[in-house]
């Protein structure tokens, strides 16, 4: 075992010090993620940043009664205050609403004084003004709130779509408490949050998986057409192990882009989170929720996946490399490959898409189920399980094909002789003979 | 015995012709502190032996030993036992020769201790030291066959297989491959010599085999050859055995 570790380390040495003296590829798996991808998610997140200041200008009318009660014109006081919202004193407020001269209307119960938002729940833009308003309640207001509503028939599931969200202000307005995250406000903006982060994740893994397409060429395809294959199928090492270290160098190269390009994404988690905490202070504490909801154990199982499945995508490219003629055929079938890899692991990004043990035995698209299970804590230990080991089953097995593959003299001589279809063999020349 | 090779064959497939054997049969002894010439016009089969041999193709038919060690049960340990030199130097351009010969010493479990010698001993043998920390893609053909032959030598293996080593290189440069040839058989090594010169494998060559059409036609020492076909030197003796027919048409050279 010292030895095949011993063996493995001098290989993955020698690649990556070979490879980092490629300029072809530094410049397209380190240099071009360097410069472009931080400068095109800096662009991304000042133009979300402008888009949401400029959203902040779009102010929404709501209707007021004639005569409101004190209640009411203290959440009026701090909605004017948002700059978001301009109260309009109406007759009649149904109507108004009703008419869409506004798009929701705030009044005092007669009976109990408790606040009121009536909208027309067909009305998109209905959910924006409606937020400001629920986000400007008190903890009293917010429960009067949501009661009114349950009391004319309004469930609280029914809520959730109408995009309601209803927190504790003041516990908000304090600038270093953290609020604990109640049920429903987690229910409400965290998924869209794990969904933003889960495409970053989805961003940066077929990153990895189209950085691994040029030094997976240059470690093989490209080492036949220099002629060092022979003499590097002639050194003292099993070929598994070689291949194994050509596999842990491409997937070095791997995460290096994808390290690279992680200062991107959160250079743009960073500007849309903090965008979006300027207009919604709330996203903050669900952020931070987020955070304190992974355990480390999670962390634990996210990295090891992460790094298996980047590893089985390195093994899976040099074993389709080995099936190409030329360097580029390799090329073209890498290329085709991982936008292959992307185009599956993309099905994980669906919301019915869970970790089960059947999804759990589709390689690829696992690592993405894993991340979202064990990131809204669902995870149950047999799918995860299944997933790592199927894929070091995989690796093993990829491995295991490509040094096959190494030695069919197809592939060490292609180009010197003609590749032959295991019909082609010996049974044509006897034909040939006996005729 | 060093090498050797029993009734090997290798077969290849060519469109015009179906499958044709690169390799027919070839069967030979190369023993301990012996340089045996492996000689014979291009297409021959030469290359293919020693691919064979060398663990990169496997043979379709026969056995190779390499010190002992079967090369299609146990390659792994076959692959300890020989350093190889092919005729395009084959290194890898954008290493230093200094880093190659570390490469190829790291893997093959050459002492640690011993290893920073045992290059500099090899670079200073084989007169690299003026580029020994130059990218191998600046070195002329000569200097890449001469670090291909450190390479060979830096585990110090048993049996060093060389093909056709002296391809493209200048008369001077020639020479030192040779001294170092003698100096192999000399340390006792097994040296495997691929050749298509006559005068090299006159000057170098304990034994002979002359091959052709993948098949070894004639083997023996020089003063045997040159008994059993009458004739009073190696070309002659060449010509007689492949009948002036040269090279064939095989890929598998």
């Amino acid at each position: 075992m010292k030895d095949f570790f011993h063996a493995l380390l001098v290989v993955v040495r020698k690649e990556l010090l070979y490879i980092f003296r490629v300029p072809d590829v530094l410049i397209f798996s380190v240099l071009i993620p360097m410069v472009l991808y931080p400068v095109l998610m800096i662009g991304a997140g000042v133009y979300s940043a402008w888009a949401v200041a400029n959203q902040k200008t779009q102010i929404y009318k709501i209707a007021i009664p004639e005569s409101p009660s004190e209640n009411v014109q203290r959440v009026v006081a701090i909605l004017k205050a948002t700059g978001r919202i301009t109260p309009i004193p109406v007759k009649n407020l149904d109507d108004a609403v009703r008419k869409e001269k506004v798009i929701a209307s705030l009044s005092a119960a007669p009976d109990t004084g408790a606040l009121e938002v009536h909208y027309d729940e067909s009305s998109f833009q209905a959910s924006e003004p409606i937020r400001f308003i629920a986000d400007t309640l008190e903890a009293e207001e917010k429960k009067q709130l949501t009661d009114t509503l349950v009391g004319r028939g309004i469930t609280k599931e029914e809520l959730e779509p109408l995009d309601v969200r209803l927190r504790d202000i003041s516990a908000m307005k304090s600038a270093h408490k953290i609020p604990q995250l109640d049920a429903r406000f987690a229910e409400t903006y965290a998924p869209l949050l794990r969904f933003g982060a889960l495409l970053a994740i989805f961003f940066l893994l077929s990153n990895a998986r189209s950085s691994a397409v040029s030094p997976a060429v240059f470690m093989l395809a490209q080492e036949r057409d220099l002629k060092t294959l022979k003499a590097t199928l002639s050194l003292p090492v099993s070929w598994n192990t070689l291949v194994l270290g050509k596999a842990v160098a491409v997937s070095f190269m791997a995460l290096l882009s994808v390290f690279v390009n992680s200062i991107g994404v959160a250079l743009l988690a960073f500007f849309v989170i903090t965008s979006l905490v300027i207009r919604l202070p709330s996203v903050r504490s669900t952020v931070e929720g987020i955070i304190q909801s992974i355990s480390p154990t999670a962390v634990g199982l996210i990295v090891t996946c992460s790094l298996l499945d980047i590893l089985l995508s390195s093994c899976l490219l040099l074993f389709l490399c080995s099936l190409s003629r030329t360097t580029k055929e390799a090329q073209s079938i890498l290329i085709i490959s991982s936008l292959g890899m992307v185009g599956v692991s993309i099905f994980a990004l669906s919301p019915d898409q869970a970790l089960t043990w059947q999804t759990a035995l589709i390689p690829i698209m696992n690592l993405l189920l894993v991340i979202k299970s064990v990131g809204t804590e669902t995870h149950t230990p047999l799918p995860v399980f299944i997933t790592i080991a199927e894929n070091m089953l995989l690796i093993y097995v990829a491995v295991h094909l490509t040094a096959f593959r190494l030695g069919q003299e197809s592939f060490i001589l292609s180009g010197e002789t003609h590749f032959r279809w295991p019909w082609q063999r010996r049974t044509k020349s006897i034909q040939s003979k006996n005729n | 015995m060093t090498i050797r090779a029993e009734g090997v064959k290798k077969w290849f497939y060519d469109r015009k012709r179906g499958e044709f054997p690169a390799v027919d049969g070839v069967s030979f002894e190369c023993k301990k502190g012996e340089v045996f010439g492996l000689l014979g016009p291009n297409g021959a089969g030469k290359t293919t032996t020693l691919m064979i041999i060398t663990t990169i193709l496997k043979p379709d038919a026969g056995k190779v030993e390499v010190n002992g060690f079967d090369v299609a049960t146990n390659p792994e340990s076959v692959r300890l036992n020989f350093g190889f030199v092919s005729a395009d130097a084959a290194l890898y351009d954008l290493l230093t020769p200094r880093e190659t010969l570390e490469f190829v010493g790291k893997l093959s479990k050459y002492p640690k201790e011993k290893l920073a010698a045992r290059i500099d001993e090899l670079i200073n043998l084989l007169d690299m030291s003026s580029f020994a920390d130059t990218r191998c893609q600046a070195l002329s053909t000569g200097m890449k066959q001469r670090v291909a032959i450190a390479r060979a030598l830096v585990h110090d293996p048993p049996v060093v297989i060389m093909d056709e080593p002296t391809s493209g290189l200048d008369v001077p440069t020639m020479q030192s491959v040779y001294q170092l040839v003698r100096q192999c058989r000399e340390m006792g090594k097994c040296v495997l010599f691929s050749t298509h010169i006559m005068s090299e494998a006159e000057k170098l060559c304990d034994r002979i085999g002359i091959i052709n059409k993948g098949k070894v036609l004639a083997m023996g020492t020089l003063s045997e050859l040159k008994e059993q076909y009458a004739k009073s030197d190696l070309e002659e003796i060449f010509l007689a055995v492949v009948g002036g027919s040269g090279g064939n048409e095989n890929n598998g050279s």
